[in-house]
């Protein structure tokens, strides 16, 4: 041992295992086609490159899709340096423990030293790089276990050096340098093979060699191979099996011998060989022990330093449902990235919407939440699936109808999660208590209102979508009560309205006395000052009658509004959210409604009113098909409201179920409680509670 | 012309070849560009940048030290340990051509060392904070990537959509008095979109023979 004190020992770079994600997937479609139950080992082929880009890239060894594909590694190709590997794939994580790792990499090693007492590896070096991988796939997870091992021959046990490695740049001028390359380009399109002699003549310059020709070679030669590693002190795993080639059949050259660790890189389109390296071995030390096969080593580390296996969870890339879910999410951010980049999907994504009807409005609207990432819906409604709703209502379809038809609720939501199966969605199957519709189970309806409050309670964003006016107050009322917003569509048989309610914070005693009307008539209110559905009516008998009750003159509607009016109630749901108000979204008394998104980014300024990334947030839309006109009216909160009065919310927070089972029973009580009663007597529209339903859902 | 036949298609991938042959670029071919549409164009890049989290780890992993293996030497004195500093991302790219919209396409996917892949987002930020680019408008309309399957692989990849590539190429031919011809055309498409997405390509491409 007195040539260790004298001299450095070679450390060589172990490669690094790198897998390419299409690795696991081909594996997956090999397991499932190819290899079923059956654990044996088959080849396989990785691949190494001496191309590294930076020094601070590890030696990779990589496995890709093309390693199943049946290859000869033999030559240098463009891809870079094939090497043959064993894949055993255990059908149990227990057996993957169980293998016996030594005698596993002792087999590879064998073979490797047998190719090199054959000769077969002087003739084909690449046959001296190999690799074994263990692994268990658990699909069901979509996790992965594995274990690489780079087998090297622990012979001789050590390289003693007569001095640092050196770079070639340091050594030679650019002209040697290029000649040398050259040398090598010439090699490579004739032979290929990953090591070689480098013969140097004083006067006709670099030649290289097949590596065979090392014996006939006996002036300054060196053995060359192409070097994985990129440090500038330690060559690449390759070498040390190289090494103990060159041992068992030169024993003689090994002293002196210099050993060229070749670096082909490519900068910035430049190739640049000088940092390969230059090595020249003292001495050699040999094993002690007298085995018939040298000892073999190789298992990789794992990330935390230890001879261990490795664990990966591809759920992101293979599990379909995170797949649609990405998907979905990344089609969103496409708006975002190129449009809009002040958008805050997160926040849409994150809402939580009760629509209250399931029919041709409640599926729209749901499809349209469901299209701008929104996860959590949920349907309130009593009706069944009929035959004529599939074909307007787009959740449904014939056999939903069958059998007396499903539950509309419950099928709109189990709808939305075959659609998509991200989506949070429920059905509650309930009637919503409606004033003037005598109560007779006093019991159930205050169950059914509890249940209403509860839902209402549980969302962030209330859709009123049912095809009644008398359907629409007690949400509206809790809604008010609770401080949610409320996005409320409305048909005609060619008209429509879209709205949103002023939104205000959930009741408090104090919004007696603050909330009276102000009657303002120019500019903008804000959020809170907005009046609801049922303020608008009363507020407004300017508004022609038969616009004032769209909803009621027939439900029988020309099949477009209901997708335009859904449409815009969520974009309109959309734009509160985005503003950085919120529901106190100031909106305009008289906005133009032609204004585009591209117009109001123009005009930022516009009018002192702030809009949401995504343009103006009006208080109500109301359209008119057989004009192509769109309106876009704002109207203050009635101070005597029947819904959203603080009068009647004061009276609720009181008395609560007994207050509104007297609003059942009597309608004509709200006309007291918000002192609508004192107003003038020229409030016809409220005898409009009576109004006889007849409606598409069956309820 | 924004839009190119399979055959020109073909010239332009094998002027790549070409050239990155001489310079060392690793483009190469994968399928068969003898059969039409039956082949891609394709180029693995190494970024030594930590970006990412390591991939999710569960407390399983834990009982899998296998410390109970018996290699006699676990210290090996001639080897040294892998720098672990750095979290190398490997990315591939590939340009195919789409048979819709005539015109290349390129693919791209990175991933960690242990399989698992980069989210678009990463991508994004990793792929070109290693490259480096000043970015505009454009670009950032043209890196607009969207998850597709890989018509070859059936995997899922990221791709930059087509459908404004022949716009894209009409608006970069507006004013060249020279006849632009298939290579060109390629060259053209690939330095302005490949970049976007830290793919670098070398001026090289650009001296036509
Ligand atoms: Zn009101």
């Amino acid at each position: 041992m007195t040539s260790e004190e004298s001299g450095k020992i070679l450390q060589f770079l172990p490669f690094s295992s790198v897998i390419s994600s299409s690795f696991w997937h081909k594996l997956t479609q090999m397991k499932i086609d190819v290899y079923a139950l059956s654990d044996e080992p088959v080849d396989i082929t990785g691949y190494y490159t001496n191309q590294s880009a930076s020094s601070r890239l590890p030696a990779c060894l990589n496995v890709d899709y093309s390693s199943f594909e049946n290859h000869h590694a033999s030559v240098v190709g463009r891809n870079g340096i094939l090497c043959q590997g064993l894949l055993q794939n255990t059908n149990t994580f227990e057996a993957f423990k169980d293998i016996n790792k030594q005698s596993a990499i002792n087999k590879c090693g064998e073979q490797i030293w047998n190719d090199i007492l054959t000769g077969a590896a002087l003739l084909n070096p690449s046959l001296l790089t190999r690799f074994l991988l263990l692994t268990f796939a658990d699909l069901k997870k979509y996790q992965f276990y594995y274990w690489f091992a780079f087998p090297t021959l622990v012979f001789p046990s050590k390289i003693i050096l007569r001095e640092e490695p050196k770079e070639l740049d340091k050594m030679f001028t650019k002209e040697e340098l290029h000649q040398l390359q050259q040398a090598y380009d010439q090699y490579k399109t004739t032979c290929g093979q990953s090591a070689f002699v480098v013969e140097k003549n004083p006067e006709l310059g670099f030649k290289c060699h097949p590596l065979k020709e090392l014996a006939n070679l006996k002036d300054t030669t060196w053995v060359g191979f192409c070097d994985p590693s990129s440090l500038p002190t330690n060559p690449g795993w390759p070498l040390r099996n190289l090494l103990a080639l060159i041992t068992y059949h030169y024993k003689e050259r090994l002293a002196g011998l210099s050993v060229l660790c070749w670096r082909d890189e490519v900068r910035d389109g430049q190739r640049r060989i000088g940092s390969s390296l230059l090595i020249e071995i003292k001495d050699v030390v040999y094993p002690t022990e007298n085995e018939n096969i040298p000892k073999c080593l190789g298992w990789e580390k794992n990330e935390r330093g230890k001879l261990g296996a490795r664990m990966v969870n591809l759920s992101n890339s293979m599990d379909p449902e995170r797949l649609a879910n990405s998907a979905v999410d990344l089609n969103l951010k496409l708006m975002k990235w190129r449009l809009l980049p002040e958008l805050n999907l997160d926040v849409v994504q994150n809402t939580k919407c009760l629509l209250l009807g399931a029919g041709t409005l409640g599926c729209y609207v749901a499809r349209t939440l469901m299209a701008w990432g929104v996860r959590h819906i949920t349907f309130i409604d009593n009706g069944r699936v009929s035959y004529s709703n599939p074909v307007r209502q787009s959740l449904y379809t014939f056999k939903d109808c069958l059998n007396g038809g499903q539950a509309k609720a419950e099928s709109a939501a189990n709808s939305l999660r075959e659609i998509f199966p991200g989506m949070i969605s429920r059905g509650i199957d309930l009637r919503i208590p409606m004033p003037g519709h005598y109560v007779t189970d006093a019991e159930e309806v205050e169950k059914d209102v509890q249940l209403l409050a509860d839902a209402i309670n549980e969302h962030d964003v209330v859709f009123l979508l049912t095809d009644t006016r008398e359907s629409r107050w007690l949400p509206s009322m809790l809604s008010a009560y609770l401080g949610k917003l409320v996005i409320n569509a409305a048909l005609g048989f060619d008209t429509y309205l879209v709205m949103r309610h002023g939104q205000r914070e959930p009741w408090n005693p104090g919004q007696v006395q603050s909330e009276k009307s102000k009657g303002v008539m120019r500019g903008a209110l804000v959020g809170r000052q907005l009046g609801c559905y049922f303020c608008n009516d009363v507020v407004a008998p300017g508004d022609s009658t038969k616009d004032r009750t769209l909803d009621q003159q027939c439900t029988v509607t020309r099949p477009g509004i209901s997708l335009i009016a859904s449409g815009l109630a969520v974009e309109l749901m959309v734009s509160v959210l985005q503003h950085p108000e919120g529901g106190n979204a100031s909106a305009e008394i008289s906005t133009a409604a032609m204004t585009t998104v591209q117009q109001h980014q123009q005009e930022p300024d516009n009018k002192g009113i702030s809009g949401s990334p995504l343009g103006v947030v009006p208080h109500s839309i109301r359209g008119f098909l057989h004009r192509h006109q769109q309106v876009l009216p704002a109207t203050e909160a009635f101070y005597n409201c029947t819904a959203c009065s603080p009068l009647v919310l004061k009276r609720y927070a009181e008395e609560g179920y007994a207050f509104l089972s007297e609003v059942f029973n009597n309608p004509d009580c709200l006309e007291q409680v918000s002192g609508l009663a004192d107003l003038h007597k020229d409030i016809a529209s409220i005898e409009d509670w009576d109004y006889p339903e007849s409606e598409e859902s069956n309820d | 012309m924004g839009n190119i036949t399979w055959e020109e298609f073909v010239v332009g991938v094998r002027h790549v070849l070409a050239v990155s042959d001489s310079i060392g670029d690793g483009w190469h071919v994968r399928g068969s560009l003898e059969e039409h549409g039956g082949g891609y164009l394709a180029k693995r890049m190494d970024y030594p940048v930590a970006i990412g989290e390591p991939s999710e780890r569960t407390a399983e992993d834990a009982t899998i030290d296998h410390d109970s293996v018996t290699e006699p030497y676990e210290n090996d004195p001639c080897s040294i340990d892998p720098d672990s500093s750095f979290r190398p991302v490997y990315g591939e790219f590939h340009v195919l051509y789409s048979l819709a919209h005539a015109v290349p396409t390129l693919y791209l996917r990175a991933w960690r060392r242990d399989g698992s892949c980069l989210e678009a987002q990463e991508l994004w930020r990793g792929l070109t904070a290693a490259e480096r680019r000043p970015s505009s408008d454009e670009s950032e309309r043209l890196r607009s990537l969207t998850q597709q399957e890989h018509p070859f692989l059936g995997e899922p990849w990221y791709h930059l959509h087509p459908c404004r590539t022949a716009d894209l190429m009409d608006q970069i031919a507006g004013n060249d008095v020279d006849r632009v011809d298939a290579k060109r055309y390629f060259i053209r498409w690939m330095s302005t979109v490949a970049p976007l997405v830290g793919c670098p390509v070398s001026h090289h491409y650009a001296s036509f023979r």
